[in-house]
């Protein structure tokens, strides 16, 4: 599971690759025609987790609100970065390495949201684009406090979640419709890590255990679409399906795209 | 120290006095295996956590408007098909089309308007019931309100229990996690428990490596400890997967002496015990037993002793409260008897009343059963010392101090009405298996 520091890591690669100089993919003069997007966006995530070795599952349930912004830093390349608060719902979860084991089910939990992405795009044809994407946003929860209850004696914990997720793959755009609809599929590959640390303490009895978790299917298939509204407002909506071991997850995100 | 133990032979009650550990007279009664009835086992898997129900499919009952005729439209409409009719109460079955979601769909579809509710088929667990036939005079495992032993004996209030089939859902034990049974001996060929013997023991009273039982005792506490579960035959024991070090320090007669005690309980913590079962005392303290229980706490091993059972103060070794739980007893109505010894050094307590358990093959004359009926804090801390080998078994890197705390915050404050809070007569109260080992729901906090 990559920690913070891989993450830094994994973002200043991110940033080199696109602040050094690079071969367009499709021959345009470089740096010529800087764009800038503003977004709102909105995302359901939906992941199955596993953990103790495979050996259990749970769901990951999560809300992620973030605004956006994106440079187009070359002709057909861009990078974007993203920050807001999100829900994260680890419902399932199982602590047993505490001195009394314990059944997260307390709902969501919020966090900051923070994320980057990059994009290259490439026209293949009159009616299709072809565009990579390379992304990576991380979820840290805020910190949790819960009775626990039934006991002979009061007893408290005190939790704290985390996740990470690179989404890596390309995106087929069409562009034959009309009236500025742009419909798009991708393939995704989307591994997710995770943790939560959680912290008992039962009068003389204290113990802390790190869960770690990953989500369980690692590739997502989505099916999406753009409509430029106007020149400067885009709508931008997706749905995706991720299968894994005995299911099928499936979330879908929205965004509200202002160009400058 | 001269106790007595009270047991059935061939229909017939025998009293037969004895000397022995902490054993009271008891219920007489003679279990019936057609009264026990074969209860057919259960296992809810292990990775099966959270919410469990059948996937692709719901329950989906509709409006009392919405015409029958209608109902395959709708349901086409749904991307699904009809799989059963639950017709006396109007709610279909439905399977879903394309890889849809349950809870997904649940969610739309109780949206719709000709939609009286829709739900997932959710799985039900039957409890783990092991299928030995005495199983059902175990009261103190599972207490429904049965009677205790034959047809008129009385009958217990429901739930006055340790909790274990709910318990055994989480963990059975492990057969590495061994129990020593510090007392007489143990029956090395009883049919309910040859096969959960570690070894063939060690035996300080006539020093050798045959701890046979001659009395009795230590088989009764052995079986109720770690009998062999789910065998179809006989009783359940708490520890179902656990093994047994049965440890030969109380004679013939039920007596030892403390260097003898001393010896075993050093003997036991060397040599694999996690638990060492002291259903045994006396009312004088002594550096040696101090040291010998302290010895085998320090090596990481969990003790349980019975508290006594003449209606007075702890006696020793449960009375070294630093390392060693001192167990009370309780009865069939999660009341506590007038002879368990009471004191602060009381950590729990546990079902100690006409417990039924293992007897020495041929206890009773050629031919009987091999089961019998006894009192006491023996019984009581037997149970106990099989909860913490399963707590050990769950989390093997729990100190010993550690697994004591759970014992004791995990009970039942059971005479809260009179004595909230920990007292002097059942400690923090009768123990529970379930709050002990299955994990704890964290909810929001209300108001939340």
């Amino acid at each position: 599971m990559p920690k913070t520091g891989s993450i830094v890591v994994l973002a200043a690669g991110l940033m080199a690759s696109i602040l050094l100089p690079t071969s367009p993919l499709y021959g345009q003069p470089a740096g010529v025609d800087l764009s800038v997007k503003a977004g709102v966006g909105i995302e359901y995530l939906n992941r199955t987790l596993s953990w103790d070795e495979n050996t259990f599952t749970s769901g990951l349930k999560g809300l992620l609100f973030a605004l956006q912004a994106e440079v187009e830093v070359r002709k057909g390349l861009s990078v974007g970065i993203q920050a807001g608060y999100a829900l994260s719902d680890f419902g399932g979860l199982i602590f047993r390495e505490l001195p009394f084991s314990v059944e997260y089910q307390a709902g969501n939990m919020g966090g900051l949201y923070l994320g980057g992405s990059f994009k290259a795009r490439a026209s293949i044809s009159e009616t299709f684009d072809i565009e990579l994407t390379a992304a990576l946003d991380a979820y840290f929860g805020s910190r949790g406090e819960w009775d626990l209850e039934g006991l002979a004696v009061e007893g408290a914990l005190e939790g704290r979640p985390f996740w990470t997720r690179i989404a890596v793959g390309p995106v087929l755009w069409y562009k034959g419709l009309s009236y500025y609809v742009y419909p798009y599929v991708q393939v995704l590959y989307t591994p997710l890590w995770g943790s939560f640390r959680m912290t008992e303490t039962v009068e003389a009895l204290e113990g802390t255990e790190k869960k770690a978790v990953a989500g369980s299917g690692r590739v997502t298939i989505s099916l999406g679409v753009l409509s430029e509204i106007s020149d400067a407002i885009g709508i931008r909506a997706e749905v995706y399906a991720g299968p894994r071991k005995g299911g099928l997850d499936i979330g879908g995100s929205g965004r509200l795209i202002f160009s400058f | 120290m001269k106790r007595s133990i009270a047991m059935a032979c061939g229909g017939a009650v025998a009293v037969l006095a004895l000397a022995a550990g902490l054993v009271q007279p008891g219920t007489a009664g003679r279990p019936s295996s057609a009264a026990g009835g074969p209860l057919q086992g259960w296992t809810r898997p292990a990775s099966d956590v959270g919410l469990r129900y059948v996937p692709g499919r719901v329950l989906v009952k509709f409006q009392d408007r919405i015409p029958a005729w209608t109902v395959d439209y709708w349901i086409a409409s749904y991307r699904a098909r009809k799989v059963a009719h639950l017709s006396a109460i109007r709610t279909y079955v439905l399977e879903l089309e394309g890889g849809a979601l349950v809870e997904e769909t649940v969610a739309a579809l109780n949206l719709s308007p000709e939609v009286e509710f829709a739900e997932p088929d959710y799985i039900a667990s039957a409890l783990v019931t092991p299928n030995d036939p005495f199983f059902g005079f175990q009261y103190a495992l599972y207490n429904s309100g049965q009677p205790i032993s034959i047809p008129g004996s009385p009958t217990g209030s429901p739930s006055a229990d340790i909790k274990a089939t709910a318990a055994w859902e989480e963990t059975k034990g492990d057969p590495d996690v061994i129990i020593a049974v510090l007392d007489t001996g143990v029956d090395l060929l009883h049919p309910d428990l040859i096969r959960k013997l570690s070894s063939s023991g060690r035996d300080f009273v006539n020093d050798d490596f045959d701890a046979s039982d001659d009395h009795g005792h230590g088989t009764f506490i052995a079986g109720l400890a770690a009998a062999e579960t789910d065998n179809g035959q006989g009783i359940a024991g708490v520890a179902w997967n656990c093994s047994i070090l049965p440890v030969k320090v109380l004679d013939a007669n039920g007596e030892g002496a403390y260097s003898t005690i001393a010896q075993g309980i050093t003997w036991a913590a060397l040599n694999g015990a996690r638990v060492i079962n002291l259903s045994l005392g006396y009312t004088e303290n002594s550096q040696t037993l101090r040291d010998a229980v302290k010895y085998a706490y320090d090596q990481g091993v969990v003790l349980c002793a019975g508290a006594g059972n003449t209606g007075s103060a702890v006696e020793y070794p449960a009375a070294y409260d630093d390392y060693c739980l001192a167990v009370a007893a309780t009865d069939y109505n999660d009341t506590r008897p007038a002879w368990s010894n009471y004191g602060p050094e009381v950590d729990v307590a546990a079902p100690g009343v006409s417990i039924l358990s293992t007897y020495p093959r041929g206890y009773f004359g050629p031919g009987s059963m091999d089961y019998g009926y006894a009192d006491g804090t023996s019984a009581a801390a037997a149970h106990v010392s099989g909860l913490a080998a399963l707590i050990v078994s769950l989390k093997p890197f729990l100190t010993p101090a550690q697994v004591m705390n759970i014992i004791r915050y995990s009970c039942d404050d059971i005479n809260a009405q009179t004595y909230p809070g920990s007292d002097a007569f059942l400690g923090y109260g009768r123990i529970n298996m379930e709050k002990a080992l299955v994990p704890v729901i964290i909810k929001k906090k209300s108001g939340a």
